[in-house]
């Protein structure tokens, strides 16, 4: 049911309840009547909160749909940091070349090859 | 002029021309907006909690204008209602979950523009710097050579440092203006979901799902309640019909607030693709070279840092 159909049957629901419930207070009504119209009060409570429910459900869905897109978008964006964070650490392997390049050097110059 | 100014502001300069770098206040704006999406993330749940509480408490009111004779149909009222609140919990939390993916969205981004690439810069730098040091103070003791090496790795570790941190913050500017410009339109649709939410829990009229529609069942439950019932009114009674009127009027409050909220978060949203676009003015220009001579004088510091030692 679309949502302009649901609430406009919503409201309809609630009009016939409201004159269902006035009536229920009546003087002079038989147990039968009065058993007749609590049940026809509680299925039109019943009827408004499926609609409700149908509303609420129709409406948190859309946003779950929304928030699984932003959440890849989340997910990339975590996966761009990853992806930073290992291109910094190649100045670390770079480091470490040079410092064993030094070391190498150091080593030769004391066993008297340089 | 010092080795690191031979070594790091030429390239610095030359990196000028490739692309814009991340700025300040483009980082304090992903972080205000993190702490906005926070500070955020509660609240839509919250409004269908009330909405949920309020709803239940107008049910069981329903279910207790039936006569003892119909007691059977009442407790089928009262099952009822436990379901649709059980329900409407389990909304609740999966609209707390739809909305706490904008946190976790600016959450990865505070952490892409994070200085923690450039923490790890620094040290690795720093290792380099004492290890050239070292390793040439070393070879200069043993040769003995009357032309000793000059020891230049504090001005290479800051050249690494400044060069390196430069070409991390270009990258984080450019995957922060894509990333936001790619979010733009989901995080607008969430926020005219939320926003629409919101708006028809906190209007008015017997047509919506919303907090005033309960009232007004409060009010016609309250009537039919007290007319089964002759005699005196029941202060009590009276009391709960009253303190479930006060949330009703609460969460409708509640709703509007929320409502004006979510579109904040929108237009928020909005300006956060406008402050990460490449900044054309010269405030722009300014701010980049800013932050450029904040990588600049990271480097400096670090070139102290090791040579005092």
């Amino acid at each position: 049911m679309a949502n302009t159909e649901r609430l406009a049957a919503l409201q309809k629901v609630r009009v016939a309840r409201n004159a269902v419930q006035a009536a229920r207070t009546k003087a002079g009504l038989t147990p039968e009547d009065q058993t007749a119209l609590t049940k026809l009060f509680f299925d039109l409570d019943d009827l408004e909160d499926s609609l409700i429910l149908e509303e609420i459900r129709d409406k948190v869905d859309s946003m779950r749909i929304d928030a699984k897109d932003l959440a890849d978008v989340a997910g990339q964006v975590k996966n761009a940091h990853a992806a930073l964070t290992k291109e910094a650490a190649l100045v670390e392997d770079a480091a470490k070349a040079v410092n064993g390049l030094v070391q190498v050097v150091t080593a030769a110059a004391s066993a008297g090859l340089l | 002029m010092k080795p690191i100014n031979c070594l790091v502001l030429p390239l610095a300069l030359l990196w000028v021309g490739c692309g814009p770098i991340l700025t300040k206040p483009q980082v304090t704006a992903v972080s205000d907006f993190e702490t906005a999406t926070k500070k955020y993330s509660a609240l839509p749940g919250s409004v269908l909690r009330a909405y949920e509480e309020v709803h239940s408490a107008d049910t069981l009111f329903t279910a207790s204008s039936a006569e003892t004779k119909d007691a059977k149909m009442s407790l089928a009222v009262v099952k009822r209602s436990l379901l649709t609140s059980d329900e409407l919990r389990k909304k609740a939390t999966q609209l707390d979950k739809a909305v706490g993916v904008l946190t976790t969205y600016s959450e990865a981004l505070t952490q892409l523009v994070s200085d923690d690439q450039l923490k790890a810069l620094d040290s690795d730098a720093e290792d380099l710097g004492k290890a050239l040091d070292g390793s040439i103070a070393e070879y200069n003791n043993l040769t003995h050579s009357t032309e000793n090496i000059h020891s230049f790795g504090t001005a290479a570790a800051a050249a690494v440092r400044g060069i390196s941190g430069i070409w991390v913050r270009e990258k984080q500017a450019k995957y922060l203006q894509r990333f936001v410009e790619d979010a733009d339109p989901m995080v607008q649709q969430l926020a005219k979901d939320l926003a629409e939410l919101m708006q028809e829990l906190g209007s008015e009229g017997p047509d919506c799902v919303c907090f005033s529609a309960e009232k007004l069942k409060l009010e016609a439950n309250f009537i039919s309640y007290f007319s089964f019932r002759p005699g005196f009114m029941n202060h009590g009674d009276v009391e709960a019909f009253a303190t479930w009127m006060a949330k009703a009027n609460a969460g409708r409050e509640l709703a509007v607030a929320v409502d004006a909220s979510t579109t904040k978060l929108g237009k928020a949203h909005t300006a956060l693709v406008a402050a990460v676009k490449p900044d054309g003015s010269l405030k722009g220009h300014l701010e980049e070279l800013r932050s450029l001579s904040e990588q600049i004088k990271a480097a400096q510091s670090l070139q102290k840092k090791v040579g005092s030692d």
